[in-house]
């Protein structure tokens, strides 16, 4: 699988609406699906500790903390399971790339401050929990051949998909002002 | 002779009498349809929900949270401070035994799309003290 397709499926991944036209997901070891599992969680839980130091709101804060708890918590349930079945995540174009977008991320939130730090930060959150939770579904989950490791991932997605939720709903009122 | 027979059978008849309006005020005959004993309810939390997301009990029953997802929860009543599971983390339990009728709107305090509701509605069981909650 070419580095250019595995972008091309990711840059499908981030951008709503156009999943119809992206690239056909690349084919993924188990090895490699943990090594992406892994680095998703990492990427998350390093913003959010980052997002701690800056933001001044509240409820910022109180979003921040459990992405930290919960994507260690996954991190920690992952390597116990990538021990138990000798498996040791190998690095990958799709690691490289979640890795590449996430610096990219904290260049530009480490220029911003005050309600546009909190604003950029929910926004990254949506658009990182969306994409993580499409790469679930269209990527990781259905090329995982081991059962254990793919259960594992079943157990992630609900978890994804109710921070998702959660960035929206205090995305939301930051954006009309109030 | 026939008489002190007759007083003796009416003073039987008293005492069971007494005896049974007696068991009745503790408790011990609930009526028909209702468990005798305080039930044990378990409401587990997986996939970022709570099962049952809606769980009738009766004073003096025992709910107990488990934490079956990969992330930590807690179970938290809104809107008051009576009770709190603190976090739990993938496997860990609490108990919570309500000792009078209410109605609790519950949720995770680290996840505020996961939402539940306790309803204790029936009247206390013949073990239940008289007032209060209990926390965890």
């Amino acid at each position: 699988m070419s580095a250019d397709r595995l972008l091309a499926f990711l840059a499908g991944l981030a951008a709503p609406g156009m999943l119809a036209a992206q690239a056909p997901p690349p084919d993924l070891s188990d090895a490699e699906v943990a090594h992406v599992a892994v680095t998703a969680n990492t990427i998350d839980v390093e913003l959010a500790r980052f997002a701690q130091t800056r933001t001044q709101n509240q409820a910022v804060q109180e979003f921040a903390g459990p992405m930290i708890r919960d994507h260690t918590a996954v991190n920690s349930q992952a390597a116990a399971l990538a021990e138990r079945l000798h498996l040791a995540p190998a690095d990958n174009s799709v690691s490289q790339s979640l890795a590449k977008g996430a610096a990219q991320a904290r260049t530009v939130l480490e220029s911003l401050s005050g309600s546009a730090f909190d604003r950029a930060y929910l926004d990254r959150e949506v658009t990182y929990h969306q994409a993580v939770l499409d790469a679930l579904n269209k990527l990781l989950i259905p090329t995982t051949a081991n059962a254990d490791l793919r259960k594992l991932l079943l157990e992630v997605r609900p978890a994804v998909a109710a921070h998702l939720e959660h960035a929206k709903r205090l995305r939301s009122p930051l954006e009309t002002g109030k | 002779m026939i008489a002190r027979a007759q007083r003796r059978r009416n003073r039987s008849r008293n005492a069971l009498a007494c005896l049974a309006a007696g068991l009745l005020a503790a408790g011990a005959f609930p009526p028909a349809g209702r468990p005798a004993l305080p039930q044990r309810h378990v409401v587990a939390i997986r996939g970022m929900a709570f099962q049952p997301a809606v769980l009738e009990a009766a004073p003096g029953d025992t709910i107990v949270r488990i934490n079956r997802d990969l992330v930590p929860h807690t179970a938290t009543a809104e809107g008051s401070d009576a009770w709190d599971t603190g976090i739990l983390a993938r496997g860990d339990s609490a108990q919570y035994v309500p000792l009078r009728p209410g109605e609790w709107a519950y949720g995770c305090k680290l996840h505020p799309t996961m939402q539940a509701r306790l309803l204790v509605t029936r009247e206390p069981g013949p073990r239940t003290p008289a007032a209060g909650n209990r926390a965890y």
